[in-house]
Formats: C-alpha cells, structure tokens, sequence
C-alpha cells in the first residue's frame, strides 16, 4: 500500500475507535479500542503486517516523539504536585520494584506448575508405553 | 516576534529539535536513567521558563504532534500480533503474572495513596503509571487525573524498571526467561522493553506483549476499581 493509503487506514480505525467510545458508549478511551479493533483486523488476515508496515513502523520507532507535547502540560500543574515531587518519585520507584518481583514471581509460579504437569503426563506416557511394549516382548516369547 | 512564536511550527520544531538533542545525549552516554523524553522535556520547559514563552504558544505547535498519539497508539497492534504465537503455549501463566502484577501495581497506589492522605486527583494520576504512555494518559484523563502527572510517573516507571530489573531477577530469583519478560513488560511498559530485548529474544518478545495486554487490562479495571472504593 502507498503512504498516504496507509496512513488513512490508521486514521480511519482511530476515528472508528472513537466512534465506539463517544457515540456508541464503549467504556474504553477510544485509541486503545481502536488498537483492538486493528489487532482484530490482523487476526482475520483481512490486513497484513507488511500492508501497513511503513506507517506502523514510523509510529513505532518514533513513539516517544508523540509523548512529548503533552508531556510538557507538567508546567502547568499546581504547587500542591509540585511540591510533592520527592515524595512522589519514591512512590513511583517503590511501587516499580514491587511490581515487578509479584509479577515475575507470579509468571514463574505458574509456569512449574504447567511444566510440572506436563512432565508427568510426559512420564505416565513414556511408563505406559514401557509396560506396553514389555507384555508384547513377554507375549513373542 | 508573537507572530512567529504562535505560528503552529515554532512548537513543532522546538520539540522535533529537543527530541533529537534527546536522542543524541542518550546514545552518547549509555546510561538508563538518561531518557529521551525525559531530556527533551527538561529542555523545553527550560527554555520556556527561560525565553518567558507560554504553554499556549507551545501547544499551537504541540497539539499537532499530540494528535498523532492516537495512531501510534493504534499500531501497537501490530507487536502484539506479531508475538500472538509465542503467547499461546504459556498463555495462562502470562494473563496470571501480568494480572497480579497490574493489580499489584494500582493496589499499591491506592493503599499508600490513602495512608499516607494524598489527594485524590495525584492517586488517580498515579494510578495508571506502570502502563505505556499513550494508553495511561488517555485512561488518566478519563478516571480524572492530570495526564501530564501520569505521563512523568510513566516515565519515571520505566527508567525505574529499566535500571532495576536485572536486579530484581536475580534477588527474586526469577530465572525462568518468559517470567522475566513478563514481570518487565508489566512492571515499566516500554521503557523497560528495552532493557528486556538486552536482556534476550524470548524476554523481549514477552514484555512487548505485556505491554498490551497491561495496558488493556489496566484500561478496563482501573475505572471499576475506582468505581468500588467511592
């Protein structure tokens, strides 16, 4: 697809992610419904990857760019957050390295579990298979 | 001179400039905590402080580089779709770890946040901080926080998971490589992606695709949460 084609293919599931948040009423901001419906778009292989590739990896190399403006907007809050900022970037810290061990924790948790099940239906296999074949040896003798 | 300030492209090329100088000084100096977005927006909130000029000025130029995060945010589509597959063999334990680690995230805000009496408009700011930027200040604005407190928690968030998570990793032992990726994605968003793709493919697959399904996740839950404890 051509650039400017690309671009309105983006653009016109942005609006429709409006759309659905502002006159339909969907409870999510609609940029993130937008991102689903495109993800649904992907999955029906009604787009491919590479039909938006240009545009998608512009957006994506440069993401950080678009953060910006609206990043600046902190020249505007009042004293009230301003003077907390100590006390605010510990909070972000803390809470960062919290979440990270229960996540992580949390994941590897569930992985041995799922491992952990899998090897035994992997043994209970291997020994059925084992018992199997030996009566058969048992049987040619 | 008001003339040229308030034309749209002063603020367009202000910020097009602070973000390559951003850029640059992050190469050069292989430091975490040296951001981009973090040193571009020291930069121009400098120089506006500076020069005296308003954010209004700013913005004429700014909002026309704030309109495209709806479809930046959009084509986050496309990683998650491209990691689709490697979320199908483990998918339980994923949705679980990056469930608990969302929920883990926003329960401490409220907790601390209500302790420690601050107010509400910053818990709510604070709230969606371990989400990716585009998603966290739209869903900031909506549970009625201000999104550029949320867009500097974000950040800070990222740099902070960025820098610690190897660390963590090994404290916490967690050594299995999808559990990395994971605790990554979800804990510092894209931010921290980056320090999982140094880490490993398999790391780096995962925590892009935590990044969505955080994001989402967060989305969803943060307005019922707020909803309950009113």
């Amino acid at each position: 697809m051509r650039t400017p084609l690309q671009l309105a293919v983006i653009f016109a599931i942005c609006l429709a992610g409006e759309f659905l948040h502002r006159i339909v009423g969907i409870p999510l901001p609609g940029n993130i419904i937008g991102m689903v419906l495109l993800l649904a778009l992907l999955c029906l292989k009604t787009l491919k990857p590479e039909q938006i590739s240009g545009v998608s990896s512009f957006f994506l190399n440069y993401l950080a760019l678009f953060f910006l403006p609206p990043s600046i907007a902190i020249m505007a809050v009042g004293d009230d957050v301003l003077s907390k900022w100590p006390l605010l970037l510990c909070l972000c810290i803390v809470f960062t390295l919290i979440t990270l061990a229960v996540s992580g924790r949390c994941t590897q948790l569930f992985i041995r579990k799922q491992e952990y099940r899998e090897n035994l239906a992997i043994r209970a296999e291997r020994l059925a298979k084992r018992a199997a074949s030996s009566r058969k040896k048992g049987g040619d003798k | 001179m008001n003339a040229i300030i308030n034309s749209p492209l002063f603020g367009i090329l202000l910020s097009l400039a602070a973000f390559e100088t951003g850029v640059a000084i992050s190469k050069k100096w292989k430091y975490s905590f040296l951001n981009p977005l973090l040193i571009a927006n020291i930069l121009i909130v400098g120089f506006l402080l500076a020069t005296g000029i308003s954010l209004e000025s700013y913005n004429v130029g700014g909002d026309y580089i704030s309109v495209l995060l709806s479809p930046a945010t959009v084509v986050l589509a496309v990683p998650l779709y491209n990691q689709i597959s490697k979320l199908k063999k483990f998918w339980k334990p994923i949705l679980a770890g990056i469930f608990a680690g969302s929920i883990t995230s926003m329960a401490c805000v409220i907790v601390i946040s209500k302790l420690i009496g601050l107010s509400d408009v910053l818990m709510r700011s604070l709230l969606p901080k371990s989400i990716t930027i585009p998603m966290g200040s739209v869903v900031s604005e909506q549970i009625g926080g201000i999104p550029s407190v949320t867009i500097i928690s974000i950040v800070v968030t990222g740099i902070t998971g960025a820098v610690a998570a190897p660390a963590i990793c090994r404290i916490c032992r967690i050594k299995h490589k999808v559990a990395q990726g994971i605790a990554i994605g979800t804990a510092s968003h894209a931010l921290g992606t980056t320090k999982a793709m140094e880490m490993g493919e398999i790391q780096g697959a995962m925590s892009s695709l935590s990044i969505g399904v955080a994001g989402l996740f967060t989305a969803i839950v943060a307005p019922i949460i707020l909803n309950f404890i009113d």
